[in-house]
């Protein structure tokens, strides 16, 4: 099957990785904040996944959300865009896993993406996390306009000579 | 008699050149000549004035007289002119000698500091000029004709000492400029070694800095591992900085971890007992697990909810003698050990499940819903 140009033109434009590049990197950056703050609830919402054992539940609930805000911000700055991608990338596949069998489960608990105090996971839920999956990997296949550390290395690299 | 003063001059002569010959400064010089001068003529008062015209210096000796003249190099150059003018040559060539007429009339004693019965000006060469003036001899008279020549012949001999000083002290000055200058080259080529280095490591520092920001261009649009497990570290330091001095810190190792167990019960104990009302069964899990499927008589009492529902449902009607006995865990958290250590802590006898819900199925036993 063969593209359309326009298509093709649009899906790879660095705008369009510009604009999914701040959206995913904003999203992550929101959903650290309350998890970051209140880290005893986001370690009661791991544990109600039961797919973490018991005494790492409370090294991943600190550690977790940190890397979400890291890569978050780097994502938005447009530094180390392919590193900051692949690690959303894989926590994003890490999220939709643990839903996914949650669902198949059955157990009845709250998503905790955001907040402790959410709705119950639902196949919504796990159909949001792959729509943001996809995004994440349009960003780390494709350019994007206005990366920060590619610009300034030019820049420096412009001094230089 | 006239053998006898040629020998005395020639004498004289000798000592003056055993006299002058070891000493190397032109003001030792000076000083040595002057008092040669005074004893071999009988004169009292005396001084020797030596102008240097191209290093524009003056050096001076004198004997008894009480308060010697201090010269500038004008006042002495004016004086030297003023004698050239009064000798009867007019002029001196280079190292020759010539007497004043009139001394007394040029040099007065108030500008001299005594009186000048004899004055002779030398010539060493042409920026190196002298005046030798004494004062009243002993015999009070004039210089006869061949003391005159005396005089003009150890002058000419001090000459050539003052000549050779001259050279020697130019030399020992050339000398120290050129310890100077080797000195300064010495720096300057230390200073471009050094110079040298810095462009080379700067050089370096350039090419090196160039291959990393290149490097820098190339890894911006790659992948690489050591940007994850540097985003891990990054990422495990904040959240244990922040967790550390966050009122709302947890500890990063479950605290059941270094707990001491609780006492344990089996399943048919469990049940014997409920059977016989002896205990109490606690279901410590959350509300939607528990909803989901518990042990049929069991109360729920979630950890989070401990101290809202433990005085509803257990605080009143349970008894001292009761055993309350605690179910509840999974994979991520051990609720039953939670709620039995804060059980602990208002009843005395609290067991746990062994098996917790799973042994109580496998057994048979019911469960609700």
């Amino acid at each position: 099957m063969k593209w359309p140009v326009w298509l093709k033109r649009s899906i790879t434009h660095p705008v369009l990785g510009l604009l999914l590049r701040v959206y995913i990197g904003g999203v992550f950056i929101y959903a650290s904040m309350d998890k970051i703050s209140y880290s005893g609830e986001f370690a009661e919402t791991i544990a109600s996944y039961q797919l973490v054992p018991f005494w790492a539940v409370n090294l991943m609930a600190l550690v977790m959300p940190w890397a979400e805000l890291v890569s978050g911000i780097l994502m938005v700055l447009g530094v180390r865009t392919k590193s900051a991608a692949a690690a959303i990338v894989g926590m994003l596949v890490m999220f939709s896993l643990a839903i996914l069998i949650t669902l198949l489960r059955g157990i009845p608990i709250g998503c905790g993406c955001f907040t402790s105090v959410e709705e119950p996971l639902g196949w919504m839920t796990l159909g949001r996390d792959l729509v943001w999956l996809i995004m994440a990997l349009h960003v780390y296949i494709f350019p994007s306009a206005l990366q920060l550390e590619g610009r300034l290395l030019k820049s420096l690299q412009e001094v230089e000579e | 008699m006239a053998l006898d003063r040629q020998i005395f001059h020639l004498q004289t002569l000798y000592e003056l050149t055993v006299e002058l010959s070891p000493l190397a400064t032109t003001d030792k010089l000076l000083e040595a000549f002057l008092l040669m001068v005074m004893g071999t003529f009988g004169v009292s008062q005396g001084g020797v004035l030596l102008c240097d015209r191209q290093r524009r210096a003056v050096r001076s000796a004198s004997r008894g007289i009480p308060e010697p003249r201090q010269w500038t190099f004008d006042e002495a150059e004016k004086q030297l002119y003023r004698g050239f003018q009064a000798t009867a040559e007019r002029r001196l060539d280079p190292m020759s000698v010539g007497f004043v007429v009139d001394p007394q009339a040029l040099f007065p004693e108030n500008e001299m500091g005594a009186v000048v019965h004899t004055a002779l000006l030398f010539t060493v060469d042409d920026s190196l000029l002298g005046l030798l003036a004494l004062g009243v001899p002993l015999a009070k008279r004039a210089l006869a004709k061949e003391e005159q020549e005396l005089l003009r012949g150890l002058t000419a001999n001090f000459m050539v000492f003052l000549k050779n000083a001259q050279a020697f002290e130019t030399i020992q000055t050339l000398n120290a400029n050129l310890r100077r200058t080797n000195a300064d080259l010495r720096q300057t080529i230390t200073d471009l070694t050094e110079a040298r280095h810095q462009i080379r490591v700067l050089e370096f520092a350039k090419g090196r800095l160039k291959q990393l920001i290149q490097r820098e261009i190339e890894r911006a649009g790659c992948f690489r591992a050591a940007d994850m497990l540097l985003l891990v570290i990054l990422s495990t330091v904040l959240a244990l900085i922040f967790n550390y001095s966050s009122p709302n810190g947890i500890p990063v190792v479950p605290k059941a971890v270094f707990q001491e167990q609780a006492p344990r019960v089996d399943v048919l104990t469990a049940h014997q007992l409920l059977t016989r009302g002896e205990a109490v069964l606690v279901d410590a899990r959350p509300a939607e697990l528990f909803q989901q499927k518990h042990i049929a008589e069991a109360v729920n009492l979630p950890a989070a909810l401990f101290d809202v529902i433990y005085p509803m449902k257990l605080g009143r009607t349970l008894k001292p003698e009761q055993v309350v006995l605690v179910y509840g865990r999974t994979i991520s958290k051990r609720y039953d050990e939670d709620v039995t250590q804060r059980l602990l802590q208002r009843h005395d006898q609290v067991r746990v499940l062994e098996g917790g819900l799973a042994a109580w199925e496998e057994k048979g036993f019911a469960v609700a819903p």
